[in-house]
């Protein structure tokens, strides 16, 4: 038998390593995929907390984590292929220079 | 004790995808490794028993926005990058951790719900016509992602 704990530590550790992945890389679009590894682990702490602690119904906060998710991920794609475009470079400390 | 054998084969599964995104230089694998991530999430779901949950979870994270991102990033140019600070994120996130994680280590918390999770629920739950769900979504993620490969290397 697993204890809950250890789904709670799981979802601890996939949140740190999304938010390191934002921290610590430049590139535009894997600091966004980062913020998705983050999510997806913000809804397994979500459904273990439901499940286990407070039994109801988690729908509705699962369902808006997984549209917050999605309207990110339509913004990652549509400046992707904006930048790519006018082949703008994805490293965000010369992103923030766009306009000298 | 097969249970905590899938835990740990799904948990480091998870984690070591979720690293493999700053790792890899090409944007679909890492794209790809992040829909690792949202498979194995969706596993997750299988054991704490929630089949319902799983599957939206493969529909939208999965088949939903991974592919989104595929065709998106697919149909633009690819792109090479250096991480210069690995290190610093390895260093960072084992310090971020332990900072969250040891805490974690003596509490018992509150429940009204069950506690653990067994293999019985991993049984009931891919027996409810979940495992169908995930057998299609294999296939069809597989060929989906081998088309873009191939259109990819036709380019080349």
């Amino acid at each position: 038998m697993i204890d809950v704990i250890y789904f709670v530590a799981v979802s601890i550790t996939l949140f740190v390593i999304g938010i390191a992945g934002v921290v610590i890389t430049r590139h535009f679009l894997l600091m966004l995929l980062s913020i998705e590894v983050a999510i997806a682990a913000a809804a397994l702490l979500a459904v273990t907390f439901f499940y286990s602690i407070a039994p109801g119904n988690i729908m509705l906060l699962l369902f808006t984590i997984w549209t917050i998710a999605a309207s990110e991920a339509i913004a990652l794609v549509s400046f992707y292929r904006y930048l790519s475009k006018y082949e703008a470079s994805l490293d965000v400390t010369r992103l923030s220079r766009l306009k000298e | 004790m097969l249970d905590i054998i899938a835990f740990v084969v799904i948990t480091a599964i998870s984690v070591l995808a979720a690293v493999l995104i700053l790792v890899f230089k090409d944007v679909l694998h890492s794209a790809l490794a992040m829909s690792v991530v949202f498979f194995a999430v969706s596993a997750f779901f299988i054991i704490i028993d929630e089949p319902l949950l799983a599957v939206l979870q493969l529909f939208i994270m999965v088949g939903g926005i991974t592919t989104f991102m595929f065709v998106g990033v697919a149909s633009a140019r690819y792109s090479e990058f250096k991480h210069s600070k690995f290190m610093l994120m390895l260093a960072l996130t084992a310090v971020v951790l332990v900072i969250t994680l040891v805490p974690l280590l003596n509490v018992s918390i509150a429940n009204s719900g069950p506690n653990t999770f067994g293999l019985a629920n991993i049984y009931t739950s891919l027996s409810s016509s979940a495992s169908l769900f995930y057998l299609m979504l294999l296939l069809m993620f597989g060929v989906a992602f081998g088309a873009i490969m191939l259109l990819k290397r036709s380019r080349q």
